[in-house]
């Protein structure tokens, strides 16, 4: 077996000592910023970026799969406890899993959390290493007009997925490609939009993007709201970490039914975990023989969510790997992290760099199984994070905030364009913006370009080849149909005045 | 715009959408700057910035319409939320202060500087105990400092008082 004498050669190196001290690092490090208030793993990721620039590409590729799985289970950690949800995709969490913790069985839902992680985190690992090698195989031979139609796909999910209304969506998805444009052509060495900056040439650095959007905007966001919003309560512990036998009983299944909704999904160049997650969670519900207790605290509405966001979380990585194409926020910053290497995933990525994908794959096992065993004891350790006073947090995040743009290139220019988009971050939380779109298009601007420019180059300028070409048309009317399907359904409600949820 | 109904619409949504709008044009104007050469028949690169600009500036477009009309209800209610809850003092007061680290952090060094900023941060952020917050933010941005200058060799400005070793 091919894939299994690659994967023995990922673990071998997988479990050198140091990759296993970073693997560690980035599990420990993960939960422990994720576990902060209002930081959802795509901030994590973004925040801890600049821990790239000091070890090798693989180590730091092991480092980063710990810190996402970590930021996501920091972050259902403080939706339990907090009642916070980092992004959108631990909404549901919330809704049962703090209703738990209020009556005092936050250690039922942390556990469910964890082990529905872990078994969803494995399953979907497993699938991506089988499947991965054999859908990069089929990425090979992808034409310039199909990649095309793929990438309008993800952005149309990724936008109809987080606005329910398109518009907003579609503002932030456009101004996100429009700052993919700035700097030199790459095709004909045009500058473009650099407005005579010469720090704008090799573009917009999208790591100021995102520690902008996401940690500044953050920053501002709790400066805004510190003396009138009232401070969430953290709940404590309570209790040890664990589930009874019933919890275990009724939460087997809805872990299997959650990786079975959120892996198809997330691994489809289309996904993100917001659908899943919501899926599952209605599942649940209709399923659960505890019906009632469903919005008070039912543990299947933890475990079935949970389960469904991490194997979206790992399913995400099979169109980062094997297309390129990241499908949420947090794998856009992710991307940005493997570009910072100069190392492009895409269809060859399998073949170029054959050592570094199997030792990522590798580490994504080992941590999946460290963040069970060795987080699952800590989190009262984590929480006790959270007494920390919140304005000493808050300067904090600004201070890491700012040394990950500053140290990127040693110029203050970032750092300039890192504050302006924290402020542009913050307003756009503020009127119901998302941001989700604004960086994918960002980070995936650029690549849509060349393949929009290579296809018509295929066609010799031909406009219509996108519709003309069957499968690239199929993924054209799909995208439409994701962004209009939302919209029209909205509004046979509204004719039909039945109240939306 | 005089109507009491009018004045009690949250202004947010609507300075976020002319946002969006000015982008909009900034973007399709200037992408008729790049020059485009006819002689070749591949697309040039002007052709995805002019799509790229019409998107941005229909959906802005729409945005805006929804804006001005307070047609977009669910929009209306989060943005008089958090109108409700904001308090414009702190926000002007900490991006004061990163404008001014911008200007400050390569004169007066990094870890000065960051110091400075941990400390007056946490104080716009409602910490009442200045002394321990200095102190704290003196050591984290000594060890950051270390850490990343020296250790890792990715340089950070020195500024005028430079460390011994």
């Amino acid at each position: 077996m091919d894939v299994l004498s690659h994967l023995t050669d990922g673990f071998a190196s997988a479990f050198s000592p140091m990759h296993l001290l970073l693997a560690f690092a980035g599990c420990t490090l993960g939960s422990l910023v994720g576990v902060l208030p209002g930081l959802g793993p795509a901030t994590t990721v973004a925040l801890l970026l600049p821990l790239t620039y000091v070890f090798d590409p693989v180590g730091a590729l092991v480092l980063f799969a710990g810190i996402y799985y970590g930021g996501m289970y920091g972050g259902s950690t403080t939706a339990i406890l907090l009642n916070v949800p980092g992004e959108t995709a631990s909404v549901p969490t919330t809704l049962e899993g703090h209703p738990m913790a209020r009556s005092g069985r936050a250690g039922a839902a942390l556990a469910t959390a964890a082990i529905g992680s872990f078994v969803a985190g494995t399953i979907s690992t497993v699938a991506i290493t089988f499947i991965g090698p054999a859908m990069s195989r089929v990425a090979e031979s992808i034409q310039p007009a199909e990649y095309f139609a793929v990438m309008v796909l993800a952005f149309a999910t990724v936008t109809a997925v987080v606005a329910d209304a398109p518009a907003r969506g579609l503002c932030s998805l456009f101004l996100g490609l429009a700052i993919g444009l700035v700097g030199i052509d790459s095709l004909t060495g045009q500058v473009r939009y650099a407005f005579g900056v010469p720090e704008l040439y090799d573009g917009v650095q999208v790591v100021a993007v995102a520690v902008g959007l996401f940690a500044i905007g953050e920053g501002l966001y709790t400066a805004a709201r510190m003396r009138r919003a009232p401070e969430e309560q953290m709940l404590p512990v309570g209790g040890r970490i664990g589930m009874s036998r019933e919890d275990w009983g009724r939460s087997w299944k809805p872990w299997l039914r959650g990786t079975a909704i959120g892996l198809p999904i997330g691994a489809l160049p289309a996904g993100g975990a917001e659908i899943p997650t919501f899926l599952s969670y209605n599942l649940e519900r209709r399923l659960s023989q505890h019906k009632k207790q469903f919005g008070k605290g039912a543990i299947e509405g933890v475990a079935g969510p949970e389960a469904a966001n991490n194997a979206a979380f790992s399913g995400v990585l099979m169109p980062l790997l094997t297309l390129g194409i990241p499908t949420s926020a947090t794998a856009s910053v992710l991307l940005i992290a493997f570009q910072m290497y100069d190392v492009q995933p895409g269809p060859q990525l399998f073949q170029t760099q054959s050592a570094l994908v199997w030792t990522l794959i590798a580490s994504l096992y080992i941590g999946n199984v460290m963040l069970l065993v060795l987080n699952l004891p800590m989190i009262p350790l984590w929480v006790r994070l959270l007494k920390l006073p919140r304005p000493l947090l808050t300067a904090g995040i600004i201070v890491f905030a700012t040394l990950g743009v500053y140290a990127l290139s040693q110029n203050a220019v970032d750092l300039a364009i890192a504050v302006a988009f924290g402020v542009l971050g913050f307003l756009m939380r503020r009127t119901g913006y998302p941001v989700a779109p604004l960086i994918l298009g960002a980070v995936l601007g650029p690549m849509t370009e060349t393949q929009f420019r290579r296809a018509l180059a295929f066609s010799e300028g031909d406009w219509t080849v996108f519709l003309t070409r069957p499968v690239s048309a199929g993924i054209l009317c799909l995208a439409l149909a994701s962004l209009a399907g939302p919209m029209a359904v909205r509004l046979l409600r509204r004719r039909r005045s039945v109240p939306s949820i | 715009m005089s109507t009491p109904q009018a004045i009690q619409q949250p202004w947010g949504p609507r300075v976020a959408a002319l946002l969006f709008l000015a982008a909009g044009v900034v973007v399709l104007g200037w992408a008729f700057a790049i020059p485009e050469r006819a002689t070749d028949q591949d697309v040039g690169p002007r052709a995805f910035p002019l799509l790229v600009g019409m998107g941005l500036c229909v959906s802005a477009t729409f945005s805006t319409v929804q804006a001005f009309r307070g047609a977009d209800r669910e929009q209306t209610e989060q943005a008089r939320e958090e109108a409700r809850l904001t308090d414009w003092g702190p926000v002007a007061a900490l991006l004061g202060l990163l404008v001014g680290y911008l200007f400050a952090l390569t004169p007066c060094g990094y870890w000065q500087s960051t110091a400075v900023l941990f400390t007056l941060v946490a104080r716009v952020l409602g910490s009442r105990k200045p002394l321990r917050d200095a102190a704290v933010g003196l050591v984290l941005a000594l060890a950051v400092y270390i850490l990343f200058d020296r250790l890792l060799g990715i340089h950070l400005p020195p500024g005028i008082i430079r460390l011994a070793f």
